[in-house]
């Protein structure tokens, strides 16, 4: 679902009622998906204070809606344009792409909040293809031969280290199932 | 089954209050069906529902919101058994409507309430409502299993 001419107008327009704003909806934002959606507080275990409107809360909401702001700036070409924030989700911080739609979610119910006038069906879905497309655009790294020298048809996978150690060992198992997959392609198999 | 403290309840309860049927349920289903078009597949029997100024003054998609939204209203009554005074509309969605509609229908329920009550849903009581809205998709994809 790539954005039409009339989705990227929506949306810069929408922006511009936004972005005076914009700090204050990512701090609540963030704020909702970390109380609604309490799995994903495991990517913040090493902030002192994860509860709503807390100071790390509030300053990373604010990073957030930066990449946002820059995403809007990019929205006709966000896959090359957010390549460096792929890497660092894909590389560095290591999150699960699932969450991205749960951040997204949270970033429209607060556009419902704050502009329940403008926030028309109209205005929503174009701000749902978008936020998908940058979704989309910020897991572009994940799957991605790296500049290391590596055969490019085996997958690696490390998961993170501040994981549990009973999930880590679940998510090897994935990736393990994925990799065996991978090599028997096209051979028929029943469960 | 889901087990609900007393201010749970008490959360729920004042949410709810605050929603009119007859105000919210068209929007929520005219919000579904311009979001994610492609939920037109399951609303033959509709009418006209391809564009958004069609399916806005749409009559059939406005009663279904409603009948919706009172389906709701049974499982904010009956919190306790919502699994079972909803096995009925389960079983006439089972094969019928792919699992997944059921939590985008619950995502745009939070949306149009939140343009309703408006800093009212604040994150705990969002909470609250998302652990609501989870129980009932869970007792309407019941018969899947």
């Amino acid at each position: 679902m790539s954005l039409t001419a009339k989705d990227k107008e929506i949306v810069k327009a929408f922006w511009t009622k936004l972005a005076p704003k914009a700090d204050d909806v990512g701090a609540d934002a963030l704020s909702r998906m970390l109380a609604v959606y309490p799995q994903t507080k495991t990517y913040f275990a090493h902030w002192k204070d994860l509860s709503p409107g807390s100071a790390p809360v509030k300053k990373h909401g604010k990073t957030i809606m930066g990449g946002v702001a820059d995403a809007v700036g990019k929205i006709d070409d966000l896959t090359a344009g957010l390549l460096n924030l792929s890497e660092l989700h894909a590389f560095t911080l290591r999150v699960d792409p699932a969450n991205f739609k749960i951040l997204s979610h949270n970033i429209l119910v607060v556009l419902a909040i704050v502009f329940p006038n403008e926030f028309t069906p109209e205005v929503h879905v174009a701000l749902d293809k978008f936020l998908g497309a940058l979704s989309r655009a910020l897991a572009e790294k994940y799957r991605y031969p790296t500049t290391r020298s590596e055969p490019q048809n085996e997958q690696h996978f490390s998961p993170p280290l501040s994981i549990s150690t009973s999930k880590r060992s679940s998510m090897c198992w994935l990736a393990a199932v994925g990799i065996c997959r991978e090599t028997h392609k096209g051979t028929s198999s029943k469960r | 089954m889901v087990k609900w403290t007393e201010e749970e309840r008490c959360t729920i309860r004042e949410v709810w209050e605050k929603v009119d049927v007859d105000e919210i349920g068209p929007q929520i289903l005219t919000r579904v069906h311009i979001v994610y078009p492609w939920r037109e597949t399951y609303f033959g029997t509709f009418g006209d529902i391809f564009t958004n100024t069609s399916i806005l003054n749409n009559p059939k998609v406005a009663h279904h919101g409603k009948v919706v939204l009172r389906s709701i209203d049974k499982a904010v009554r009956i919190m306790d058994r919502i699994q079972e005074t909803h096995a009925a509309l389960s079983r006439l969605h089972y094969e019928c409507v792919d699992p997944d509609n059921f939590k985008l229908l619950g995502d745009c329920i939070t949306i149009s309430i939140a343009c309703k009550l408006k800093e009212a849903l604040n994150p705990q009581v969002q909470a609250v409502w998302q652990k609501f809205l989870c129980a009932v998709v869970e007792a309407m994809n019941s018969q899947n299993k």
